[in-house]
């Protein structure tokens, strides 16, 4: 079961704050709920690769596509966009809201979800970025909201930045005693972890 | 630099043109073998018989395939009945060969057999449309044998809950065991990833034995254990939920995907005996 993850499954880093107006970011996205496998315990193999602009230094426009499902002929797109209501100033955090919808088909059947994202970050000593998510997902097939938490770090190197963050899949979900031994907290939910490198072109610096 | 379009491109060009990965390695986890043990030992009483029980048989499919298959005698003649027993996803007969004979030493005769491209079985491309040929010809074996099925019964164990459910559709025998089996794919997939994304996207099987059931009218036991890692009770719920009336639905406390029969100890045989006979009728 954990493939069926992989076939449809979302491997998406946080995004934490807009793309800078009149910038391009390329992105590639790596990791998953830790589930064992032959005995060891590692990250779902979920990746996604996309590029995002920014509209204004508070509203951006993304859209990704996902690569572990293409190994089940399932095609995966995701697209939407940040809005910053709250920067980053004084002893306050920024506020990030992330909107996406997905879209994934064999070209038999499909499936669509919707995801709403809110992320407080704040950047420390210039490069680096603290942040903590909440995600919400609606499953237009019928299946009960998803909901995860993140923590994570993002390290801004001139124009790339690395972003490792760790997350928890379905908190409140008892997940013992799957036929996919999920990494749980407390017994609940699955624990995950994503890396994210972007490169950003145009614009300033 | 990385373009998206490109990688576009290629998602579309792999997702069109590849044979993509499908997750029937997962279902299906065969152990073949060149000739079978059939060890009449089984370490205890009740998982022991004679050698002179056992009767090894090939049996062919109307589409060609040969599947081994064991007779085993049941420990009292005239049988109490027959049961035609669907072993779980993996390994092979030999695996399961202690159910054969713990049924026997109950008083039933018994037909094991493995699916095609297990144990002995050709070596074909295993599927839900070809498994169920391999029921129909079970059956037919064994009503070679009865006569008629209205002393036999079918047994499932894991996976095999699902065929011995679909044989029961086309076939009804005089009542259906399913123990530690799952009630589909499509809820396997829904209790794992809690995502609603199509089962197609995995596999063309479905064993919706929750379905099957809802349109079978034969009595039913359905038996699981609270402790099982593999397939939570979560699905035993809903195959009782979807079976009708006469059925029996029973929990083991403590018991896992594969020892039911090992945790219950003498009430296992109490409760198949208490089961099975108040439906078939005893032995002319």
């Amino acid at each position: 079961m954990a493939a069926g993850v992989a076939a449809a499954g979302c491997g998406h880093a946080t995004k934490v704050r807009p793309t800078p107006a009149g910038q391009l970011e390329a992105s590639f996205e790596f990791g998953g709920p830790l589930g064992q496998v032959e005995g060891y315990t590692l990250p779902l193999p979920l990746s996604t690769a996309g590029a995002s602009y920014g509209l204004t230094d508070r509203i951006d426009a993304f859209a990704n596509v996902h690569l572990t499902p293409v190994v089940f002929g399932v095609l995966g797109l995701d697209a939407g966009g940040d809005l910053m209501p709250l920067l980053d100033q004084g002893p306050w955090p920024a506020l990030n809201l992330t909107g996406r919808g997905y879209l994934f088909t064999d070209f038999r059947a499909a499936s669509g979800y919707l995801e709403l994202d809110a992320t407080l970050s704040k950047r420390l000593a210039d490069r680096f970025v603290t942040y903590a998510s909440a995600q919400s997902m609606l499953q237009l097939g019928g299946g009960r909201p998803l909901f995860g938490l993140a923590l994570g770090e993002s390290v801004d190197l001139d124009r790339w930045s690395l972003q490792l963050e760790a997350r928890w899949y379905e908190p409140g979900y008892d997940t013992v005693n799957l036929p996919t031994r999920w990494w749980t907290v407390g017994g609940t939910g699955g624990f995950g972890v994503m890396l994210g490198v972007r490169r950003r072109f145009g614009g300033g610096p | 630099m990385i373009r998206p379009a490109r990688v576009l491109a290629l998602a579309l060009l792999l997702s069109a043109c590849g044979r993509p990965a499908r997750l029937d390695w997962f279902l299906y986890v065969p152990t073949r073998v060149d000739t079978y043990r059939l060890d009449p030992d089984g370490g205890t009483p009740e998982t022991t018989v004679t050698a002179d029980r056992i009767e090894e048989l090939t049996i062919r499919t109307d589409d060609g395939v040969d599947l081994g298959a064991a007779w085993v005698r049941a420990s009292v003649q005239p049988a109490r009945g027959t049961v035609l027993f669907f072993h779980g996803k993996g390994g092979n007969l030999d695996t399961s060969f202690s159910r054969l004979k713990r049924w026997a030493n109950l008083g039933y005769d018994v037909l094991g057999f493995d699916y095609r491209g297990f144990g002995r079985s050709s070596d074909v491309e295993i599927s839900e449309p070809g498994i169920d040929l391999d029921g129909f010809a079970m059956v037919r074996a064994v009503k070679a044998r009865t006569g008629a099925l209205d002393r036999v019964f079918y047994a499932g164990q894991s996976l095999g809950c699902a065929p011995a459910a679909q044989r029961s559709i086309a076939e009804p025998s005089a009542a259906l065991i399913i123990e530690s089996g799952f009630a589909s794919l499509a809820a396997f997939k829904d209790d794992s990833t809690q995502m609603d994304w199509p089962q197609e996207f995995i596999t063309d099987d479905r064993w919706d034995t929750s379905a099957r059931l809802r349109a079978l009218t034969v009595p039913v036991l359905i038996l699981h254990g609270t402790a099982d890692d593999l397939i939570r009770p979560y699905h035993a719920r809903l195959n009782d939920a979807a079976a009708h009336d006469p059925k029996q639905f029973v929990l083991v406390e403590g018991g896992g995907h594969s020892n039911l029969p090992e945790v219950m100890g003498e009430g296992y045989a109490d409760l198949m005996h208490g089961f099975v006979d108040q439906w078939i009728p005893p032995s002319p």
